[in-house]
């Protein structure tokens, strides 16, 4: 009894035993999270100073991660780490950019902890939430803290529509987005599949609609044999969380692009140029359509301004590969 | 109960949040039991309970890679990791790299060309060369880079790194 | 030569490179109480009361010092001893000591700095060093006399005839530049691990660059005597001038131990580290400068602003450097400059790689870059022929010694294909130079006194092997290397038996620590000595063994105690400059022999060895350096003297992608004149090192403050290069030796970090004529100048 209130990490060895394992705590009214490659939890966990509960881990979700190649659809395991997904040569040949947009992520060593799974779920990042604990003490707390206020936005209320403007940062997001992937999640309710284009939320808190207990288990990706290509704009090449990210893939009547770094959720678009109209003016319209709906936000190293302007020219530029 | 970590179990059970269990980790072929939180990360309990100072703590957040250990060959952040996650797992620090007081050849390369200032980044910079080199027989230069670049060096703008590395797979020809 | 000029594998490699290295914090002392600090949410604010009583009933807490603790504050330097070990009544910047607490544990010292109540006044901060010259009712240090403002220091000089100079230029360029602060991010975070025995002695391990201020500060903080007080440097994770002051937790963790008995041990998180900061000042620079076609550099004059922080660390010094570093290494016969460092509620600056030096040479390199262009010339082939004069004296009376830098900069033109280039390449890609100047350690010691600036205790006995005393701090730069190559030169020995003790105040002489690249031409100069002196026992027992005469008197008189130049100033006409001792002695050492060349004859160094035992023992001598008396009368006429100067000249070449404005520097050729290049790697390590870190400042490095308080303190958001971001490197270093210099060296750890800088920002203007006049030049600057360059058209 001594124990109650302290926090463990649980390892449950298959998902029978993480339900029992969920179905207990949540009887015994304790807090809890997922936990699987641990790049992005842990240092949270560290810069948290209320309790952030028990652990549970996902690890039994290794030994059923793996890369399938059908004919129609890929099927990614969420505990596949970054690396795999780089480094595997059939996933390459099927789907490149996949592969390509995990090896932009983080660096070698995360690449080897970090899963997709984890990476599509990365917690929305601001500049004064992702701190330690005296930083945040300084600030006095912001909503997603716990606290009252937005420190980017003063006067931000708690019940605005976006009430917390951190970041999505998902590299693969975008990627996904365009390709239409589909997420498959699992829970003591049972399975249930998802649009990666009806998963996220616009709010850096609420930010997806993962219920508590539900635990990702699997991304199908439709093989349309769209050629995606993506852009992540970053200080250095290695480490750094994009500071706008874009994916975009042509096609026959237009584009379609996603974008991540700048707004509480990732965006997705689908451009059908209308005939008659030239290429650049149906472009810049375009463009003047992602921007003014994808308002972007401060707390990173570039200014806003600039992120919104590298908006147009990464479209462009990747419209023109 | 073993050492050091029964001395300060009293104090240990009084402060933490976390639930103090025995966790049992394999590092360099040996086998170390210690009582420690449920949630203590690889890296402290690497250098706090099992005394293997190597591997350094720069930033304790993952961002300076300096606490990179191999996981089953590979490399990753140990201040990332909770120890008990990979009590399954083969792990390997900088200690257990060389044997019986003979450097490998990467450690040898670094050595001699000036790849070590201040040698913090060192452990790290070591091991994950050591992982490239083991996976690959003829690393590029970009995926020489990309090793490097996990770990961050303010000595020695990463130049001679690169090199020792090069300079192994040259050998290798 | 036998050692010197090879490349040197680096004393303690192995070590490190095993994992067996023991930095502070690796460090077991028995059963420690763990330190943690509660720090100042405020960046001003007055402390009405501190209650202690919940934390002190904690089971576990061992101990609980406040800044009523501590009587006498401390600061690197005597003239600005302003800071406490933890606040007294008032606090000063977000992240100030105010608490400090022992425990048993770490988590329980953590936890129990949530167990302190503190009640604040908070006051309006002084954050805009502007406006921290302006009036103030409500002083950060009100302490300081015949002030109203929050001014620190006012440093002025001026030389020549400055309107005469500008009267007679071609051109005249003048501009306001403005630098954020950067800061050192060495790897290793601080820490400090004491030990303490019965009888109340301390011995403190700690990450330091200079034992010998730790040990001064430690005692005069918590009044204890000097001999009850040994400071070690462990090995160390780099320091670049982080490390250089005495620190608040080395005075809290020895404190603890004095009042507990126990061994204590404090670490930072990095966020701690930046908090504590002491890097780069913040500037606003005003410089004008006049230039004629014919004549080269005619005036320059520099307003300048400084943000010191909190405290004063070496801000003194640095406001002299930030004018003085100006006068290399070009001729500049009119020169004047003022300098004000202003207080503000901001973590503190001080020294970091390049003290002083950076952001003025930044602002300097890239007027005389607009001053060619307005002149139509091409800057390399203008500053051919317009730099100093080998053996001269500047207008403020620098002594100037060798000087390489022109026809360096012939070499990097060459290198480079600088006239193919210059001028000619594509939109979008760019060459740019920018020179540099630097000394070799300082002439005046930081502590006024005439004791010599390094000692370098020697001593051989039976086994033969030579171990070296110093009080320098190897920080990963190879300082013990260094000092063992001297003794393996002179005695003709191999590295491996030459074994150094260093920075350890109870077993080494006294050295002032390894800063304003002084370690080098110093500690070097007095190891040389050392060995010197050795040499001369062993001599006299060699020719006894091969029953030969040693030669005579000339030779016997050869003056070894090198510091005594510094008796008479030197003669500023004459080429020689005193005497860097010769070995003169007929013999020859090497390979572990000691051979006589006219008779042919050779005995083995291990008997020659013994033999010396002979005539009383073990053989202990001990050499040393000081410095010439250099330099003028008049105020701060010390500031900035140093007995030789490293100057340097990159020429850098840069793509800049004119729709994002992202620059990537792609290739740099380097000549730095360091001299004679004792160890190649470690030149070389040196070079590539400043590189890297100039890249930083230059492109993305940045320490961002929200209301006063450091709002990027992580590696994640203050942006160090990676390996990605490097440019590929070529380097020259081939500069005459130095007459005074140890085996003709000069300093290379810090000079060619501040041409670099400029030499980026000259090229971006020569890739796509932008000039910019603020650091970082991140993409969102370049592309902002842009469109404002494009809106004028």
């Amino acid at each position: 009894m001594m124990n109650h209130s302290k926090t463990k990490l649980f390892m449950p060895g298959n998902f029978e035993e993480m339900t029992s394992t969920v179905k207990y705590l949540e009887k015994k009214g304790e807090k809890f999270q997922f936990i699987a490659g641990g790049s992005d939890v842990v240092p949270r966990m560290k810069d948290s100073k209320k309790n952030q509960g028990h652990m549970v881990s996902l690890k039994f979700l290794k030994k059923t991660s793996s890369i399938t190649i059908k004919e129609d659809e890929i099927h990614l395991g969420s505990f596949l780490s970054l690396d795999q997904i780089a480094s595997d040569s059939a996933l390459k040949e099927a789907c490149p950019i996949i592969g390509k947009v995990a090896s932009m992520v983080g660096s070698p060593q995360i690449r080897n902890q970090a899963t997709l799974g984890g990476n599509i779920l990365v917690d929305n990042r601001c500049v004064f939430f992702n701190q330690s604990v005296f930083n945040k003490d300084f600030h006095h707390n912001c909503f997603k803290d716990g606290g009252s206020q937005c420190i980017l936005v003063k006067g931000a209320k708690a019940n605005d529509a976006i009430s917390c403007r951190a970041r999505s940062v998902s590299d693969l997001t975008p990627a996904l987005l365009v390709l239409d992937a589909k997420l498959v999640v699992k829970s003591i309710r049972g399975e249930r599949t998802i649009s990666a284009r009806e998963f996220f939320k616009e709010d850096g808190i609420a930010k997806n609609n993962l219920e508590t207990d539900e635990v990702l288990i699997s991304v199908i990706i439709p093989r349309l044999h769209k050629s995606v290509h993506y852009k992540k704009l970053t200080v250095r090449k290695t480490l750094d969380f994009p500071s706008l990210g874009v994916a975009l893939a042509k096609n026959e009547q237009g584009f379609e692009v996603a974008v991540c770094g700048i707004f509480s959720m990732p965006m997705y678009f689908n451009f059908v140029f209308a005939g008659g109209k030239s290429l650049s003016s149906s472009m810049e319209e375009s463009i003047k359509n992602v921007t003014s709906a994808a308002p972007v936000f401060k707390q990173d190293f570039f200014p806003p301004k600039y992120r919104k302007e590298m908006l147009g020219v990464y479209i462009k530029e990747l419209f023109e590969r | 109960m073993v050492g050091k970590a029964a001395g300060n179990w009293r104090f240990k059970d009084k402060v933490l949040n976390d639930l103090v269990e025995v966790v049992t980790l394999n590092i360099n072929s040996v086998s170390y039991s210690r009582a420690v939180s449920s949630l203590m990360t690889l890296s402290h309990f690497i250098r706090e309970e099992c005394d293997l100072t190597g591997t350094k703590i720069g930033c304790d957040r993952g961002e300076c890679g300096c606490c990179s250990v191999l996981v089953d060959g590979k490399p990753i952040l140990a201040c990332l990791v909770l120890a008990k996650f990979v009590q399954d797992a083969e792990i390997t620090t900088i200690e257990g790299i060389s044997v019986d007081g003979q450097l490998t050849p990467i450690q040898e390369s670094m050595v001699e060309n000036g790849a070590i200032q201040c040698g913090f980044c060192t452990p790290s910079m070591v091991l994950n060369a050591t992982h490239l080199l083991n996976t690959h027989k003829a690393p590029s230069k970009n995926q020489i880079k990309k090793c490097v670049s996990g770990t961050i060096c303010r000595c020695t703008g990463y130049t001679k790194i690169e090199k020792a590395i090069e300079k192994v797979v040259e050998g290798r020809e | 030569m036998n050692t010197i000029g090879s490349r040197t594998i680096m004393k303690g490699s192995l070590e490190k490179v095993t994992g067996a290295a023991k930095y502070t914090d690796d460090i077991k002392v028995k059963n420690p109480l763990y330190i943690k600090l509660l720090r100042s949410p405020h960046a001003f604010a007055k402390i009405v009361s501190i209650n202690l009583d919940r934390v002190i009933a904690l089971e576990g807490v061992k101990c609980v010092v406040t800044g009523a603790d501590f009587k006498n504050t401390f600061g690197v330097l005597p003239i600005s001893k302003d800071e406490p070990a933890l606040a007294r009544d008032v606090v000063r910047y977000v992240g100030e000591p105010v608490v400090a607490v022992a425990a048993e544990t770490i988590g329980l010292a953590k936890r129990a700095l949530d167990l302190i109540d503190i009640k604040y006044i908070e006051k309006r901060a002084h954050l805009n060093p502007s406006h921290s010259l302006r009036k103030s009712e409500d002083r950060i240090h009100p302490e300081l006399p015949n002030r109203e403002n929050n001014l620190h220091k006012h440093v002025e000089q001026s030389f020549g005839d400055l309107e005469n100079g500008f009267e007679n230029s071609d051109t005249i360029v003048s501009s306001e530049f403005t630098f954020p602060s950067v800061t050192h991010a060495f790897t290793e975070p601080h820490c400090t691990v004491v030990e303490i025995s019965g009888d109340k002695e301390l011995k403190i391990y700690s990450a330091t660059q200079v034992p010998h201020y730790v040990h001064r500060a430690v005692s005069e903080v918590l009044e204890v005597p000097m001999h009850k007080v040994r400071v070690i440097k462990p090995y160390l994770g780099g320091g670049f001038g982080g490390k250089s002051d005495p620190f608040p937790h080395e005075m809290v963790a020895a404190k603890v131990a004095l009042l507990t008995g126990r061994n204590t041990k404090i670490t930072f998180s990095r966020e701690e580290v930046f908090f504590s900061h002491h890097g780069r000042h913040p500037s606003k620079i005003k410089m004008k400068l006049g230039v004629s076609k014919d004549d080269g550099l005619k005036s320059l004059e520099g307003n300048i602003l400084i943000d010191g922080g909190a405290y004063g660390s070496f801000g003194v010094v640095t406001s002299y450097y930030n004018g003085v570093l100006l006068q290399g290494p070009y001729n500049l016969p009119n020169f004047s400059f003022n300098c004000d460092r202003v207080y503000t509620n901001k973590p503190m600056c001080g020294a970091m790689r390049g003290h002083g030096g950076v952001n003025p040479r930044f602002a300097m390199e890239v007027l005389l870059d607009e001053a060619c262009t307005n002149l139509g010339v091409d800057p390399c082939e203008f500053r051919l022929g317009h730099f100093l004069k080998p053996y001269s004296l500047t207008p403020n009376e620098f002594r100037i010694t060798s000087v390489s830098v022109n026809s360096g900069l012939k070499k990097a033109m060459a290198k480079s294909k600088w006239s193919e280039k210059y001028g000619k390449l594509p939109f979008g890609k760019g060459i740019g130079v920018g020179c540099g100047f630097f000394i070799s350690g300082s002439n005046l010691p930081i502590h006024w006194n005439q004791m010599p600036q390094s000692s370098v205790r020697l001593t051989i006995d039976f086994d033969g092997g030579v171990t070296l005393y110093s009080g320098a701090s190897d920080i990963g730069q190879g300082s013990d290397t260094m000092l063992a190559m001297m003794a393996s030169e002179v005695l003709g020995l191999p590295m491996d038996m030459i074994k150094v003790v260093s920075a350890d105040t109870r077993l080494c002489p006294i050295d002032l620590g390894s800063y304003s690249s002084r370690v080098t031409f110093m500690a070097g100069n007095a190891a040389r000595n050392a060995a010197i002196r050795v040499r001369k026992i062993l001599a006299k027992a060699a020719y006894e063994m091969l029953e030969l005469k040693a030669p005579k008197e000339k030779d016997a008189n050869v003056d070894i105690d090198f510091f005594k130049q510094g008796q008479n100033p030197p003669k500023y006409d004459s080429p020689y400059l005193g005497a860097n001792p010769k070995i003169d002695d007929g013999l020859t050492f090497s390979d572990q022999k000691i051979s006589e060349a006219q008779a042919g004859e050779s005995v083995d160094y291990i008997d020659v060895v013994r033999r010396a035992l002979d005539f009383g023992g073990a053989l202990n001598v001990q050499g040393v350096y000081s410095s010439p008396k250099l330099g003028g009368t008049f105020k701060g006429a010390g500031a900035g003297l140093s007995p030789a100067y490293s100057m340097s000249v990159f020429i850098s070449e840069v793509d800049v992608n004119p729709s994002t404005g992202a620059v990537k520097v792609e290739k740099v050729t380097c000549f730095h004149d360091c001299g004679v290049a004792l160890n190649p790697l470690a030149v070389e390590g040196q070079l590539e090192g400043s590189i890297h870190m100039g890249l930083g400042q230059a492109l993305m490095e940045r320490i961002e403050h929200t209301e006063g308080a450091v709002q990027n303190a992580s590696f994640l958001n203050y942006k160090i290069p990676s390996a990605f971001e490097m440019p590929e490197i070529e380097l020259i270093y081939d500069g005459e030796a130095e007459v005074e210099g140890p085996f003709g060296a000069k300093e290379v750890g810090e000079g060619a970090l501040a041409p670099f800088i400029p030499s980026i920002a000259n090229a971006v203007y020569d890739a796509v004529g932008v000039r910019v006049r603020q650091l970082p030049m991140s993409a969102d600057v370049i592309l902002s100048a842009l469109r404002e360059k494009e809106g004028k058209k």
